[in-house]
């Protein structure tokens, strides 16, 4: 199907449908917004999209990358339609039915970009994968850590190191992040990541704010930052390599 | 907890070294920086320290970094352009200086954050508001907030009020109900919720300018650190009250009802 964008109409149909999902669990998203010429339009250039399912936010936001990487599309990350459109699009696996039918939607800036909000512009489910693997396209596979999820469930990491916009645009911190955390052979992350103790991404985080008062942690190579690391990362950091 | 550990002898790069202006033109968005760093001593240091301005909006979402090349050679890149941010309202900078070799490399000797530039049409005399306003989308039906979410206080404006939001803050009747209301919230927020009184070496601390915008409403400096929450509440009170009636917003409201009950 032609990829279109939703309106500010549709934006605001659709915002206002995810507010009805939290009080009315078992609603059904409102397609007829995709197509609908009051509430949507064509998106220029012209580009083809599939409904297809994606593994985890590394196939998506690949998926996604390589149809917006056509001639005379500039800063799609900033058309809050275009991403509306596209989660509307998605919606079953950004918010998957539970067992009993029902939907738990969570905050609005996941379906919808926050224009203005800067601070949420990651949460986004779609948009804030394609924005890490666009940051990391020469080598996306070493921002893992924070694509591996499934995309209804960023999980922990994401929340932790999308804080801050030059940890998530810096290849050697992702590296980093990814080497502690993402089992490659079982393309999952590694067992006992998820939690808050020592050695957690949270405490990997925390770790790199103070370390940025001294540092300039841009200035520094994944292996000089491994290194620097404390002891209680020993337990993530001598894993073998994958 | 206080803000700022420098275990390193890190310096602090004072604001006057470091001038940033934002333009905006057909080309687009960018930047110019001014940097004086003969005076910090860089000079012995082998190899020589690089400079790097980063600029920013947001904790999370934006962020670019240009390399100026080494403290010796100080020089913008060809490329200052910042057209991913936008609109230029928001942006903040920070300049750092950092060892580029040997055992403290990436160490930081030198920086300067949160440093606001001047935006685009804006005088070199001009003063810089105490607080900022943007428009906002994530407010919901509130019609204003004061974000602290950012390393300086940002006033939220919904950006769907009737007439937008220039408007909105232009009317008398809006100002004299919201700047007491952010006064004294900004205040709160500073001498009450965080205990953070500024860097008093850092004279664009925005804690250090609004205690001293509240200080200099005749009242005098705040209590100490430890006074009890009254104390401080209290003086929080005077310094809006002070502030209220310099401002003269009981006569503005006075005068917009005079002006209506006139046939």
């Amino acid at each position: 199907m032609k990829l279109r964008r939703l309106t500010d109409a549709g934006v605001a149909d659709f915002s206002a449908w995810v507010g009805r999902l939290n009080e009315t669990p078992k609603l059904d998203p409102p397609l007829r917004l995709l197509a609908d010429d009051a509430t949507s339009e064509p998106f220029r250039p012209e580009v083809e999209v599939e409904q297809q399912s994606f593994a985890n936010r590394y196939e998506a936001a690949r998926y996604l990358a390589q149809k917006l990487a056509v001639p005379g599309v500039l800063n799609p990350e900033s058309d809050v339609g275009l991403w509306t459109w596209l989660t509307l699009l998605y919606f079953d696996q950004l918010c998957p039915k539970r067992a009993d039918g029902t939907r738990k939607p969570g905050e609005l800036a996941r379906y919808v970009v926050a224009a203005g909000s800067f601070q949420r512009i990651y949460r986004h489910l779609l948009l804030g994968p394609f924005l890490i693997y666009r940051a990391h396209e020469s080598d996306p596979l070493a921002a893992m850590a924070v694509l591996q999820s499934p995309l209804h469930q960023p999980g922990e990491i994401v929340e932790q190191l999308a804080s801050r916009q030059e940890f998530i645009a810096n290849s050697d911190i992702m590296r980093c992040a990814t080497l502690l955390y993402f089992d490659a052979v079982r393309g999952a992350l590694r067992r006992g990541s998820g939690g808050k103790g020592p050695g957690s991404p949270r405490r990997f985080a925390s770790t790199l704010n103070q370390y940025d008062l001294t540092y300039d942690l841009a200035a520094l190579d994944q292996q000089a930052l491994m290194d620097m690391l404390p002891s209680e990362f020993d337990r993530f950091r001598s894993q073998p390599p994958v | 907890m206080p803000r700022r550990f420098n275990y390193t002898g890190r310096q602090r790069i004072r604001r006057e070294d470091a001038a940033i202006r934002l333009q905006q033109d057909s080309a687009g968005l960018r930047f110019d920086a001014d940097l004086r760093l003969a005076s910090y001593g860089f000079d012995p240091i082998e190899p020589k320290p690089k400079v790097y301005v980063e600029a920013y909006r947001g904790a999370a979402a934006q962020w670019k970094r240009f390399d100026f090349g080494f403290v010796d050679t100080c020089r913008a890149p060809t490329d200052c352009a910042l057209n991913e941010f936008g609109a230029p309202e928001g942006i903040l900078f920070r300049v750092k200086v950092t060892e580029s070799g040997g055992d403290a490399e990436g160490r930081l000797l030198a920086a300067a954050d949160a440093i606001r530039p001047r935006l685009p049409n804006e005088q070199d005399d001009h003063v810089q508001p105490l607080i900022q306003h943007v428009p906002a989308d994530d407010i919901g039906d509130e019609l204003w907030r004061v974000d602290f979410s950012d390393e300086l206080p940002l006033l939220k404006i919904n950006s769907r009020v009737p007439g937008g939001v220039q408007q909105f803050l232009l009317d008398p009747t809006h100002r004299a109900s919201i700047t007491p209301a952010v006064m004294r919230i900004v205040l709160t927020r500073l001498l009450l919720i965080d205990r953070d009184r500024g860097d008093d070496e850092d004279d664009q601390d925005w804690r250090v300018l609004w205690l001293r915008f509240a200080s200099g409403l005749c009242l005098g400096a705040p209590p100490e650190a430890d006074a009890g929450e009254d104390e401080l509440g209290d003086w929080i009170n005077r310094a809006v009250e002070a502030f209220a009636a310099k401002a003269g917003l009981l006569r503005v409201l006075e005068t917009i009802a005079a002006n209506e009950e006139t046939p």
